[in-house]
C-alpha cells in the first residue's frame, strides 16, 4: 500500500479508546484479584461462557487475522483449510484440561506438573523449551502490532509496538487472569462479529462462485486438491498447534482457572468458535484475484481486502480485529508466563520460603518484568528474531508425549521424558535446518512419541497420582 | 526491476516481485510470458510490487515499465527477471502427509481412549 | 490437475460464515445465561 488505509487521527483515537476501555475494566476487575488465587487462576470457578471465550480470544491471535489469508493467498484452498485445523487443539485439549483440573485442584502452573510428576530435570528441560516459546511467540505479537499499526495507520513502529505492549502489561498488572478473561470476552466477540460481517460484504459485493471461477481461470494451482507444498505442510503445522495448546501455561492456567466441571466443554466450545475463523478470514486471501487487486505483499492482504471492499470503515474494522486479536493474546500470555516465571523460578529456586502475599506481589514484578524484556527485544524491529518463533515447533512438538502420557499413564518414567523432550527437540531441529521447515514439528514429535512410548514398555515406572494433588504449596482459599 | 529478498527455491508456486522507479507516482505496468509464450499484462497501477501465487510448474518471465499519467508515454521495458516454478515433489509431499496423518491420528487417538474412563 | 469443486467451494465458506456467526450469538447468549445464574465466574 502506499497510502495509509486509515488516517492516523481516527487511528490514534481508536487505539487511546480502546486503551482506557482495557486498562480501567483492569482496575475495575483487579479488585476481585486481590489474592493469589485470584491474581493467577481468577478465583477457580470461571463460568462456561467466559471460559470459552477466553479460549478462543487467546486462540485468535494477529497470525490469524493476518497469516490465515496469506496463507490462503499462497497455498489456496489447503492452506485455508489446513489453519483450520488448528482448533483440533482445543478440542484434544478439552478432556485434558478437564483430568489436570481433577488431578491437581490446587495446581497453578503446566510446570508444576512436569516438576511433580517426573522431578527437576524434566522440569529443567520443559521449562527452557516453555520459556523459549512464550518469549519468542510475545516479542512476535509485539513486532507484529507496531508493523500493522504502522502500515495500516501510519502509526510509527516504535509507538504501536510500545503502547500496545503498556496496555496489556498495565491491565494484566492490575487485574491478573480476571481482566484477561473479562477483556477476552469483549475481544472474542468483536472478532467475530467483525470477521462475519467483512465477509458478508465481500459475499454480496463477489459471490463466492465468482471467487472460485477466477480463481479456476487464472491461478488454477490454488485449488489444487493435490498442492504439495499444502500438503507436505499439513500436519507439521497441525501438530505444532498441538504442542503449543499442551504443553504452554497459557492454556493449563485456564483448566486451572474454569470451575468444575466447566472446562471440558469450555474447551470443546472455545474449538468449535475457532474453527471457522482461518477460514472466514482465509477468504479474505482468495477473494484478492477475484476481485482483481494487486497485492504487493502477501502479510498485507487481508487488510487490502478488506480496505477495497469496505473502504475506510472496512480498515477500522479489521484495525479493531487486529487490535483485539493482539490484546487477547499478549494479555493471557503475559499472565500465563508470569505464573510460570514466579511459580517454579521464583518460588522455587529463588524465595522457597515466599508466602501466598509475597508471591502474588512478585507476579506483578514478573509481568513488568516481561513486558519490558520483551519491549526490549522489539525495540529493535530484528524480523529475525520473529522468525524464530518457528524455530519452536520442534521444541513444543517434543513436549506433546511427555505432557499427554504423563497425565494418562501412570509407567511412564522421567527418563523417558526428559530424553523425549531432548532428543525430540534435537532431531526435529535437526530437520528443520536440513530437510526444511515444514518437517520440524513432525520430526521432533514423532522421536519424542517412539521414546516415550518405548521407555514406557522397556522400563515401567509406578507414578502415585495423589502426589499431583499433595505438593501445592502454594494451597489457599482465594 | 528488482527481485524482493526471494531467491528460491519456488518451490509453492508463488514470487514477490518489487521494483521502482527514480520519479514518485505515475503508474506501472507488469508483464509475464509463461514458457516462452506471448507476453500478457499482469497488472497496471500505482503498486511497486505484486505478490503472484497459484503458479504450476514452469518458467515465468517478468518485465516492467513506467508511465508518468495517462497522456505520457511508456518507458522502455525493465530488464526480464525470470523465475522457475517446480512444485515439491508430489510423492514426498504425500510421505509427509501420511508420517504426520499417523503421528497425529496415535496423538488424538491416545487421548480421547484415555480419557474416555475419567468423564 | 484435480480442483476442489465450485459447490464444495462454496459450501466451505458459508458453512464457515454460518458457523462463525450461530457463535457468536451463542456466545453471548450464554454469556447472559451466566450473568443471570451468577456463575459468570
Amino acid at each position: 500500500m502506499t497510502t495509509t488505509a486509515i488516517e492516523p487521527t481516527t487511528a490514534w483515537l481508536l487505539l487511546g479508546a480502546f486503551s482506557v476501555v482495557w486498562v480501567t475494566l483492569g482496575v475495575l476487575w483487579g479488585r476481585k484479584a486481590r489474592s493469589l488465587d485470584g491474581y493467577m487462576v481468577a478465583g477457580r470457578n470461571v463460568g462456561f461462557a467466559l471460559g470459552a471465550a477466553t479460549c478462543v480470544a487467546t486462540w485468535i491471535t494477529s497470525n490469524t487475522m493476518l497469516l490465515a489469508p496469506q496463507l490462503a493467498l499462497e497455498m489456496g484452498v489447503w492452506g485455508m483449510l489446513a489453519y483450520s485445523t488448528a482448533s483440533f487443539g482445543l478440542f484434544l485439549f478439552a478432556p485434558m484440561a478437564a483430568r489436570i483440573r481433577d488431578l491437581m485442584p490446587n495446581g497453578y502452573t503446566s510446570g508444576e506438573f512436569i516438576r511433580l510428576r517426573y522431578g527437576k530435570p524434566a522440569w529443567a528441560a520443559f521449562l527452557t523449551i516453555s520459556l523459549f516459546y512464550s518469549l519468542t511467540w510475545m516479542v512476535s505479537m509485539g513486532m507484529a502490532a507496531g508493523i500493522l499499526l504502522e502500515a495500516l495507520a501510519g502509526i510509527p513502529y516504535i509507538y504501536g509496538m510500545s503502547i500496545i505492549l503498556c496496555v496489556c502489561v498495565l491491565y494484566t498488572l492490575f487485574g491478573g487472569l480476571f481482566a484477561v478473561i473479562g477483556t477476552d470476552f469483549i475481544q472474542s466477540w468483536l472478532i467475530l462479529a467483525g470477521i462475519v460481517c467483512l465477509a458478508i460484504a465481500i459475499i454480496v459485493h463477489t459471490p463466492v462462485r465468482e471467487v472460485h471461477a477466477t480463481i479456476a481461470e487464472n491461478r488454477p494451482a490454488l485449488l489444487n486438491v493435490f498442492f504439495p507444498a499444502a500438503l507436505m505442510a499439513l500436519f507439521n503445522n497441525l501438530l505444532f498447534g498441538l504442542g503449543e495448546i499442551f504443553h504452554n501455561n497459557v492454556w493449563w492456567s485456564r483448566a486451572f482457572a474454569l470451575g468444575k466441571g466447566v472446562g471440558r466443554r469450555a474447551f470443546a466450545f472455545a474449538g468449535l468458535l475457532w474453527l471457522p475463523v482461518p477460514i472466514v478470514a482465509g477468504f479474505l486471501g482468495l477473494a484478492a484475484p477475484a476481485l482483481d487487486i494487486n497485492v504487493a505483499s502477501a502479510d498485507m492482504v487481508g487488510p487490502v481486502v478488506a480496505a477495497h471492499i469496505l473502504g475506510t470503515g472496512g480498515a477500522i474494522l479489521l484495525f479493531v480485529l487486529v487490535f483485539c486479536s493482539l490484546a487477547s493474546s499478549i494479555d493471557s500470555l503475559l499472565a500465563a508466563t508470569s505464573d510460570l516465571v514466579t511459580k517454579d523460578i521464583v518460588q522455587q529456586v529463588l524465595a522457597p520460603s515466599a508466602t501466598n502475599e509475597q508471591l502474588r506481589r512478585y507476579a506483578g514484578w514478573v509481568v513488568i518484568g516481561i513486558g519490558v524484556v520483551t519491549w526490549a527485544l522489539c525495540f529493535r524491529r530484528i524480523s529475525t528474531l520473529a522468525q524464530v518463533l518457528f524455530f519452536a515447533g520442534p521444541l513444543v512438538g517434543s513436549a506433546i508425549w511427555p505432557i499427554i502420557a504423563g497425565l494418562y499413564w501412570n509407567k511412564t518414567n522421567p527418563t523417558g521424558a526428559l530424553l523425549a523432550m531432548v532428543l525430540g527437540s534435537a532431531s526435529g531441529l535437526f530437520a528443520y535446518l536440513e530437510i526444511g521447515w515444514y518437517s520440524g514439528a513432525l520430526v521432533g514429535t514423532a522421536v519424542s512419541m517412539v521414546i516415550v512410548i518405548g521407555a514406557t514398555w522397556l522400563a515401567p515406572a509406578s507414578f502415585d497420582w495423589r502426589r499431583l494433588a499433595g505438593d501445592t504449596t502454594g494451597a489457599s482459599n482465594a | 526491476m528488482a527481485d524482493a529478498d526471494e531467491h528460491g527455491p519456488f518451490d509453492a508456486g508463488h514470487v514477490t516481485l518489487a521494483w521502482s522507479h527514480d520519479e514518485s507516482g505515475g503508474e506501472f505496468e507488469l508483464e509475464e510470458s509463461i514458457d516462452g509464450g506471448p507476453y500478457a499484462r499482469r497488472y497496471v497501477g500505482p503498486d511497486r510490487g505484486a505478490f503472484l501465487s497459484g503458479n504450476p510448474d514452469g518458467r515465468v518471465r517478468y518485465r516492467v515499465r513506467w508511465r508518468a499519467s495517462d497522456d505520457r508515454p511508456w518507458s522502455t521495458w525493465s530488464t526480464v527477471r525470470e523465475v522457475t516454478f517446480a512444485h515439491h515433489s508430489l510423492d514426498f509431499a504425500l510421505a509427509l502427509f501420511g508420517l504426520g496423518g499417523v503421528v497425529f491420528t496415535l496423538t488424538a487417538a491416545f487421548v480421547i481412549a484415555r480419557s474416555r474412563g475419567d468423564r | 490437475m484435480t480442483l476442489f469443486s465450485t459447490g464444495f467451494f462454496t459450501a466451505c465458506i458459508y458453512a464457515a460464515i454460518t458457523l462463525a456467526a450461530i457463535g457468536c450469538v451463542l456466545l453471548a447468549a450464554f454469556v447472559i445465561r451466566d450473568v443471570r445464574k451468577g456463575r459468570l465466574w
